[in-house]
Parts: C-alpha cells; structure tokens; sequence
C-alpha cells in the first residue's frame, strides 16, 4: 500500500510540472453523505443491551468536507489532484445526578486522488464539466466508551481503542464553473463517492458484552462549492 | 465586474499575495511550491472533525452531596458536634449515620475509610465501631471516607459502579485522666425524695451525667440524667439495683464515672379510690412534686372491656408528667369503649395502673354497665351532678333496651326526639319525655347513618351513596336519592326536613330537598371540626362553625349575618330555642349565648366528651352514650 502511495503521489506531482493555459487552485466546502448503514445499525445495537436509559445523540450524520484541489487547465479538459478530508461520528450517551456515559465512534477519511475533468459545455464565462478521478483514501476511527462517576470523580474506560485503514476509493460527477475575473473562478460538484472498503476492518468488545463490528462505508453523495484563484502558466507570464 | 467590488474581494480573497506567491513559483520553483504546499496545509489545518452533540440528561433527583449529613452516633444521637472528647485509652464505641433530612431516600454506607491525624486505621467493626482512644494525650484529627449508595435506579448504581463519597472530619482531644472513679457516691432520702450524690469529675469538658441500668452489659438503659454531681430521683428510677454513672463530655460523648448498688425500702405510693357507685371510675394518686432534672413519670391506665377471658386492651391512655403538672394529686376518669361482641355499649371494667419508675403502684376493680342504659344529667337536681339512674330501675328517666349499636344514637335539633340503630339493622325512635314507647321500622334497614328531624329520619345505607327518608309516625321509608359522593357523616337537617347538611371526605354539603328533587346549595372545603347546623326556626339561616369561628349565614347565598370567635372552643351543642350552645372549654362545660358568645354559666368538667356525644335539654345534659361522673 506504501508503494502505491508513494506512486500516486510522484504520479500526481508530476502534473506540478505539466505546461497548459492556467493554473488553478481551489478549496472548497461542501457536505458529505456517507451511508454508514452498518455502523448506524451497530450503535441501536449497542444501544439495546444498555441497562439504563440513554439516547443516540448522534448517528453519523452528514457532515461537512473539505477539499483543496490543484489543476492544469487546457481549455477542453483539466487534470489535476485534491485532497479531501471527511468526518462524521456517532454517540450514545446518557447522564444523571451519579454518571455521564459516552459511547464515542469518530471517524475520518483523508483523501488523495487524481481527477480529470472533461467540458461538456460552455456557455460565456460558464463552463459544464464531467468529473472522474479515484486515489487513495485513508480511514481513522476513533472508539472510546466511558462513565464519568459524579460521586467519586472516578473514570471507568471501557473502551479506548483507534483503528487506522488504507484503501482505494473513485468519484464521478459533475462540476460547473464560473469565471468571476481573470483570476477567480467559483465552482459547484455534485460527485458520488466509491469506497473500496466494503467489510468489516475491525471489532471490538464493548461493555455489557456487546461486539462492535467496525465497517466504515464511506460511499455517498459529495456536493459544495469552491473558489478557484487562476494563475496563468509559465509560458503566457513570460 | 464593478471595480469596486474587484478590489474588494481580492483583499478578502488575498488574490495580491497569491499571485506574488504565484511569481515566486514562476521565477524560483521549489520556494515556490513551498509557498503553495505551505499555503494548502493553512487551508487542510483549519479543517473541523465532526462535533458530537452534548449529552443526553435524564432527570433523576440528585442526592445532597455535603458531608453536614453525615453523623456520628453513639446509641441514642447524633453527635453532632466537631470536637470529641476523650481520656487515654477510653474506648469509643459508634456508628456513622447519615440524617435522612429533606430526602425520600435511603442513603447506603458501602465502605467507609478511617484516618487518624491522616493515617488509615481500622477500628473494631461489630454492630458499632469500636475504637480505642491512642494512650498519648494530644489533639487527634480523625477523618471518616465514607462511600455511599442510594440505590434509586441511577445509572451507576444500575452499572455496580455507585459510589458517593462523604469526608467529614472530627477533632478528637484525649485528656489526661487516671482516676477514673468517684472518690465518694452517697444516696439519702430528703423529703421523701431520693437524693444521690457523688463527686465531681475533675475534667474541664464535663456538661452532665447519665446513669446507666446495666443489667445487660451490652444493652443498658438510661434511667436517668443530671446537669449537675447530685440527684433528686422522685421517681426512684436511679434507685434500685446496681446503676453506673457516666460523664457526659461537651461533645456528648461519655466517659466512664462511678458505680452504686442500693436496694428499698422506699416509700411506696398511695392509690386512693372511691366507694360511691358514681365515683367508681374515679381513682387518684399521691404524686410526688417534680425536680427539674428527675426522668418524667409516667401514668398509664388501661381499660379493661369485660369478657370472659378479661383481655387487657393495650395502654388506652397515656398521661405524662407534662400534662400534670405540679400537683400532688392526679385525678383520672375514664371513659367506656364497646366490647367486641356489640353487645354493650358502656365501658364494663376498669384497671388502672401507675408506673413510677420501677415501681406499680395499681389498683384493680371493676364495675358493669349494662349495655342498655341510656342516662340523663339533670342540671337542676343538683348544681351540675348528674342524675344517675342504675340499670333495672325505671323511673321514667332511664331507657332500657336490648340492642344498641354505637355511634348510631341521634337526636332531633329541639332535644326532644331521639333514634338509634339496633345491632340488627332496624331504625328505632322515641321521644326523651316518654322513653317506654319506641317505634321501630317494619324491617331492617341496613343503615350506617342516622339523622332525626322534627317528623322524619334520614339515613345513609351502608357502603351506598344512597341517601333515605323515614316518616316518623309509619316509619316507613318516603324518599331514596342517589348521591354522586358517598357521605361519610348526616350532620344536621332542618326542621321541615327540606335542608340537610352532610360531610364528604373533602367537604362540607349543603342540600336542599324539593318535590323528591335533591339540590346542592352550598359547598364548603372541609375544615376538620366544621359543622353544618340549620337554625329550625328561622329557615332563612343556618350555622356554620369549626374550632375557630362560629357564624350565622343567608341559607340562600351563604352571606354571613353575624359571626364570633372560638378560640379553639368545641360546641357539643346548639340549643336554638333558648338561644345557647353547650360549649366545653377546657376542663369546663360552658353555656353560651348563640347570638353573641356570651358566657351564661360555667360547670366544671373532668373527662372527655366527644363531639355530638352530648346535647342540652331543657335544663338536663343528654349523653348518647357515655357518662360522666362529677
């Protein structure tokens, strides 16, 4: 996996040193969907064997992504790298007078990939892109179970415990950009996310004797908005 | 794009120091790419994970986490102050205790963790802890970590995991002290009276002393107390047999201070009673006056209802030093109970008993009363005796009958009627003039309350919100209503039998009764002595009052026409037609004006007389069922 880590990164480095019209760069924000249907399933489990009353506060909803992106523009096309962070988690938690109870699931994907987009269309300073790309992707989950004692001000961990995966993951989709000036651009996608990942990576024992299987699917819709600032390459500068 | 707008957003944008960067890549590659990678790892730094939403609370009532809860106790309180005092090697024998103050809860000790001056030990844990004092006399500071549990349903105690923990913190001040016992203990009687006497304890903490029966070493009972090195023991309680003394230090504990051993004779009581029929169901005692640090005397008396096995009720009465006061003499009437076979209605025997400290002094006797006696106190025979007609003897004045059941007996708001229930369940009325005739109903009513107006009777059938009237003459029943309440009492019913008062378990009722139709007319919160009473010769009023006011209302709209203070007085009865009410103050019988509360003659009165338990007529007080001796 090192290997082609290293790989994509020399590979995606080189289109550092491509020459076309413009470079842009971009950073984006958007809101990530990830499916996470096990894992959803996983927390009502958990929460079933709970002897006490206690809530899922959260349930691994959509969250917010970010995304930097670097690209050679050559009018038709474009080929450039992103990276992508992604995060979401779920909680169940309960607290009275004696205890605060947490049962944690933090996760976060970092993304690294390749991505070419082609010109569908192009109305004045609006262009309509086809976007394909897939790279590498690297998955961190955070597990950690808790009582807080209130009368003691003791800590009782159940479960402390990180789980970190590589895998290989592709996006399709679509962007439109829109040239505000001569170096700045605004951009809307709308991209569907595949991840390699598709079993279970890991479980754990929790309390009360609940097996957590840990299966991160982080397949789902991506959309946002980014700004783009245009650089004009090496040869028009000259 | 409006230049303004331009300028603007490439300040907001940085777009200036971008393109420089953008130059620098140009013109210098790898400072350059350091620039941008530089600039990308800003954007990545600023990236926010996910934010997991705040906790979820359920509300669970909290316990009181302050350690002012937590006591230490020996055997009979809290010890609730911060500073113990001890001597060297004296033992101290408690228990932790939390105070169950303002919580509906039960707090758990599950572990506790002593310290002396900030060192763990462990004292003896039985019952008590035990823990004898260090031989080095010093100040101690001694620290209890208690945990505790309250076992509520919370979420650590449902986990196992529950724990509270209380640190309270004691000084403990270990005084030299090798006598250990009272040079001298002497006991005399003075005036009657024991006194003992012993000396001092030299320490400077000393508040009093406590004697201590030890007949069970591991259980003695405290007998007395004093503040000071001297006792006046009325009650002989510190007396006999084998006693120990104990100093009682400032922080209540104790430390140990002297014995003594005595045996009689001492002065026993004197129970004098009476030979006359009446004053049968008096007794008196000599009592000994009281000295402010004697343990208080008591008196009990038990009733005694005849039987064939002669059960002995438990302590019916109970009358302590308090209520006696400094009186040499205590003067007990009692009053009667039903037996439980119902077949008498009057009390049958009597014992009465005496417990002055370790010594009865009783006097057992009995007299029966036949449960058919009905008896009358004449007020004009002599001054305020009663007129008291033994059973058997007719004189016109006395009813006899063969079945009465209690509480049932009721008269007419005039005097002049009365009713009762037999055991059987039948309505039987008469008239107070002419006793030997009595109309009973055709058949049994199964009534539990009764009520009797000048021409009619109405009654409650048992466990029934069904409310009925009996003509007098026929006895035989003219009117059913069906109540949304059940009633619980038929206080009162006007003379033309239209008005009823009545009590519910939550209120006062006022009904008015028109061509078989019940309606209600007033309704008022139940106060617990209140009555309902219908002034039968002015419909238009009717009487309300309770323990603290009395007052004359619009039996319309229930606007007050006239009202006065009780002051806690209770009105056994209203005589309407002479315009007074039979009132008992105290240990008096009072007669008062209606109109204005004045006071119209004054009868003393020892015993108990029970709400409706007597009544004015014509110049005689009426009882139901009780009797009263002068």
């Amino acid at each position: 996996m090192r290997k082609i880590t290293l790989l994509a990164v020399i590979t995606l480095s080189s289109i550092l040193f491509v020459n076309s019209q413009n470079i842009n760069i971009g950073l984006s924000a958007g809101v990530s969907f990830p499916k996470m249907q096990s894992s959803r399933s996983q927390m009502e489990g958990k929460l079933k064997v709970l002897p006490f009353e206690a809530k899922i506060t959260d349930n691994f909803p959509a969250w917010i992504e970010y995304k930097a992106e670097y690209y050679r523009d050559f009018d038709d096309y474009m080929l450039g790298f992103y990276i992508v962070r992604n995060s979401t988690g779920g909680r169940i938690s309960s607290k009275d007078f004696s205890a605060n109870y947490h049962f944690d699931v933090k996760m976060r994907n970092n993304v690294l990939g390749f991505n070419t987009k082609l010109l569908l269309d192009e109305y004045k300073q609006t262009r309509f892109f086809f976007c394909i790309g897939g790279g590498i992707e690297h998955l961190k989950t955070d597990l950690y179970e808790a009582m807080e004692l209130l009368g003691n001000n003791k800590k009782v961990v159940y479960l402390d415990a990180s789980k970190k995966k590589e895998s290989f993951h592709a996006i399709f989709g679509l962007t439109t950009e829109v040239k505000l000036s001569k170096k700045i651009m605004a951009s809307a996608y709308f991209h569907y996310y595949f991840s390699s990942t598709r079993k279970e990576i890991a479980s754990y024992n929790t309390s009360f004797d609940y097996n957590y299987h840990l299966s991160p699917k982080w397949n789902g819709l991506r959309s946002g908005l980014s700004v783009f600032f245009i650089f004009p390459d090496k040869k028009d500068t000259q | 794009m409006n230049p303004k707008f331009n300028i603007t957003l490439k300040t907001i944008l940085f777009s200036d120091l971008l393109t420089d960067i953008n130059r620098r890549t140009i013109k210098q590659k790898i400072v350059g790419i350091l620039l941008k990678i530089f600039l990308v790892s800003i954007f990545l730094s600023t990236f926010q994970s996910c934010d997991l939403k705040l906790d979820e609370e359920f509300e669970i009532p909290g316990v009181a986490l302050d350690d002012s809860i937590v006591g230490i106790t020996d055997q009979y309180k809290f010890l609730e102050v911060d500073t113990l005092y001890f001597t060297p090697g004296q033992n101290m024998s408690f228990y932790l205790k939390f105070k169950q103050e303002q919580v509906d809860y039960y707090r758990y000790i599950e572990s506790v963790e002593f310290l002396l001056n900030g060192s763990e030990f462990k004292p003896n844990n039985g019952y008590n802890y035990n823990f004898t004092m260090p031989d080095i006399p010093a100040t101690y500071y001694l620290t209890a970590k208690i945990n505790c549990s309250v076992r509520i349903g919370n979420i650590a105690n449902i986990t196992g995991l529950e724990s509270y923990l209380f640190e309270k913190n004691w000084v403990l001040i270990i005084y030299e002290f090798e006598n250990q016992s009272p040079s001298y203990v002497n006991y005399s009687f003075v005036d009657g009276r024991l006194k003992i006497e012993w000396e001092k304890c030299p320490l400077p903490f000393i508040k009093g002393y406590r004697f201590y029966d030890v007949t069970y070493e591991n259980n003695p009972s405290l007998v007395g107390k004093t503040d000071f090195n001297y006792l006046i023991d009325s009650a002989y309680r510190g007396y006999s047999g084998y006693r120990k003394i104990r100093a009682v230090t400032r922080g209540n504990s104790e430390i140990a201070w002297g014995s003594y051993s005595t045996e009689g004779p001492f002065p026993q009581m004197t129970v004098i009673t009476s030979t006359d029929p009446c004053e049968k169901r008096k007794v008196f005692w000599n009592v000994p006056k009281y000295y402010n640090n004697v343990a208080s005397t008591q008196f009990y008396i038990n009733d005694v209802l005849y039987s064939t096995s002669f059960d002995v009720y438990d302590t019916v009465r109970f009358i302590d030093n308090t209520s006696i006061g400094n009186t040499d003499q205590i003067h007990i009437h009692f009053t009667g109970s039903q037996s439980n076979n119902q077949q008498s209605f009057a009390y049958s025997a009597v014992k009465a008993t005496a417990l002055s400290g370790y010594k009865y002094s009783s006097e057992t006797y009995s007299r029966v009363f036949p449960a058919t006696d009905i008896l009358f106190l004449n007020l004009e025979q002599e001054k305020y005796l009663i007129s008291y007609l033994s059973s058997g003897v007719s004189t016109g004045d006395t009813l006899i009958i063969n079945s009465f059941k209690n509480s049932s007996f009721t008269t007419s708001p005039d005097g002049t009627k009365f009713a009762f229930l037999t055991n059987s369940g039948e309505i039987k009325y008469g008239e107070v003039n002419n006793l030997n005739q009595l109309i009973t109903t055709p058949s049994f009513t199964n009534s539990s309350l009764l009520k009797i107006s000048d021409n009619g009777i109405a009654c409650v059938k048992s466990g029934s919100y069904s409310l009925m009237f009996y003509d007098l003459n026929s006895m035989v029943s003219i009117e059913s209503f069906n109540l949304d309440t059940q009633i619980e009492k038929i206080i009162d019913f006007s003379s033309n039998a239209e008005n009823f008062s009545v009590k519910t378990w939550n209120t006062d009722i006022v009904y008015k009764r028109i061509n078989g139709i019940l309606n209600k007319l007033h309704e008022f919160p139940l106060i617990y002595y209140s009555i309902v009473k219908f002034d039968h010769l002015n419909p238009e009023q009717f009487f309300y009052w309770d323990r603290q006011v009395f007052s004359c209302r619009n039996i319309n709209n229930s606007e007050i026409n006239y009202s006065y203070s009780l002051i806690g007085d209770e009105i056994l009865h209203v005589d309407i037609a002479n315009n007074r009410m039979l009132v008992i103050v105290g240990s008096s019988f009072r007669i008062t004006r209606i109109t204005d509360g004045a006071i119209l003659n004054e009868i003393p009165f020892i015993g108990n007389c029970f709400e409706n338990s007597s009544i004015l007529v014509g110049n005689r007080i009426v009882f139901n069922s009780l009797i009263h001796c002068f």
